[in-house]
């Protein structure tokens, strides 16, 4: 089984007929990269259609003077998704920039000169081809216009207290698993910060999650693996971890 | 009717020979608007991929209280110019609103299952004008991030 053959379940090659496919396989490359890495910028020449094999990537449009954040976040590309159409469009530029958002990416990179010389020979191929990614930024155009519709997303404010005796059970390791995740999520509307003792001294580490609109909870016990999952379920993913509470409803 | 030589203009159908560009005649009916006048709504079910042939038509994005989007136009359309992309590509469902800008004015209008059975007897038909149609795309995506960017530039702007 080649590394190429989850191609044959990636939209944009969807209708071509297995010879057709080997074709396009012809000229592929595997490329990897790591979380926060991008892989083209917005403004830059493209001359590559991607398609992604494994991980997940940000397209996220720049603002001068600022860094990347998930707020400039137009739509999340997953596996079997293809971006960089704009290489076949002029002005030949990419519209977007893409970041890797997991741990690894694997993409398989496709010159736009290698593509345009099969076009030329199978126009089917040409047709077939164009018609998807005419789907596919379709689709983007859908989703821009949803995300601008979109409410702005609540305010969170995470604390972590770090009073002397949360901090002899583990508190500081909390801290910095929890700096980490938003490091990497670049949430703007989510704050860090750090507070005294809640008075339960046997459930420390503890940290309270507020979320604009909601009464904030409280969770025990924490440790750096903990916190990681309070960040990704309850505070991105909006779902309070029962099993980890302290009590509910008590700041 | 209209002729084979404005047809050519159309950005989406340049390059056609004369028997394709004959065949995408055969496809075309014309339309009279009025300043005001709805040539479709957001969230129709497209029928038609329109080009402006006299006068002005804009392209307004509806959304309530999204800047750029309440009753304003994201794209003025003049002559030879293309519009409702939509009609070819799935899911098929008109993503911004035309309307009449000039006093007067004409539309061609182009049956999009005649041009999708053009496109099934000749590929090289499908793909020029689907190649077009993509950059049609790109350019309105264009126009509409340029007013997303200006919205969120102004709300991070604001909460310095």
């Amino acid at each position: 089984m080649s590394d190429l053959d989850f191609l044959k379940d990636v939209d944009s090659f969807q209708g071509l007929n297995a010879e057709q496919l080997e074709q396009i396989k012809a000229g592929c490359r595997m490329l990897e990269y790591q979380v926060g890495e991008r892989f083209f910028a917005e403004g830059e020449t493209a001359e590559h259609l991607w398609v992604l094999q494994e991980g997940k990537t940000d397209l996220r449009f720049e603002l001068p003077g600022r860094p990347t954040s998930e707020e400039n976040t137009i739509s999340t590309a997953g596996a079997n998704d293809t971006l960089g159409y704009s290489s076949f469009v002029p002005p030949y530029r990419y519209k977007l920039s893409a970041y890797c958002t997991t741990r690894t990416c694997r993409l398989v990179r496709i010159e736009k000169t290698f593509l345009l010389n099969l076009f030329e020979q199978d126009p089917q191929l040409g047709f077939v081809l164009v018609s998807n990614l005419a789907s596919i930024a379709s689709a983007h155009f859908k989703q821009l216009q949803r995300s601008a519709t979109d409410a702005p997303p609540a305010t969170v404010t995470i604390t972590v207290h770090m009073a002397t005796c949360g901090i002899a059970a583990g508190a500081r390791e909390v801290m910095l698993a929890l700096t980490d995740e938003l490091a990497r999520t670049g949430r703007q509307e989510i704050h860090l910060a750090s507070g005294g003792c809640t008075g339960n001294c046997p459930s420390h580490p503890n940290i309270t999650v507020a979320i604009e609109g909601a009464e904030p909870v409280v969770y025990q016990k924490m440790t750096a693996e903990k916190a990681r999952r309070v960040f990704e379920r309850h505070v991105v993913g909006g779902e309070v971890q029962t099993d980890l509470l302290l009590a509910p409803s008590t700041p | 009717m209209i002729s084979l030589d404005f047809i050519e203009k159309v950005d989406v159908f340049s390059g056609l020979s004369d028997d394709q560009l004959n065949a995408v005649q055969s496809c075309c009916e014309e339309a009279d608007f009025r300043r005001g006048d709805s040539l479709f709504k957001a969230g129709d079910e497209p029928r038609h991929l329109w080009v402006v042939v006299e006068g002005q038509v804009d392209l307004i994005w509806d959304a309530p209280g999204v800047a750029g989007s309440s009753g304003e136009s994201i794209s003025q359309l003049g002559p030879a110019m293309p519009f409702g992309w939509s009609s070819l590509v799935p899911p098929n469902t008109y993503r911004l609103s035309a309307v009449g800008a000039s006093r007067t004015g004409r539309v061609m209008k182009v049956d999009a299952a005649g041009l999708r059975a053009i496109f099934e007897t000749d590929a090289v038909v499908g793909y020029k004008v689907m190649s077009k149609v993509l950059a049609l795309i790109s350019t309105r995506f264009y126009q509409l991030q340029d007013e997303v960017a200006r919205r969120r530039g102004h709300d991070i702007i604001n909460q310095w």
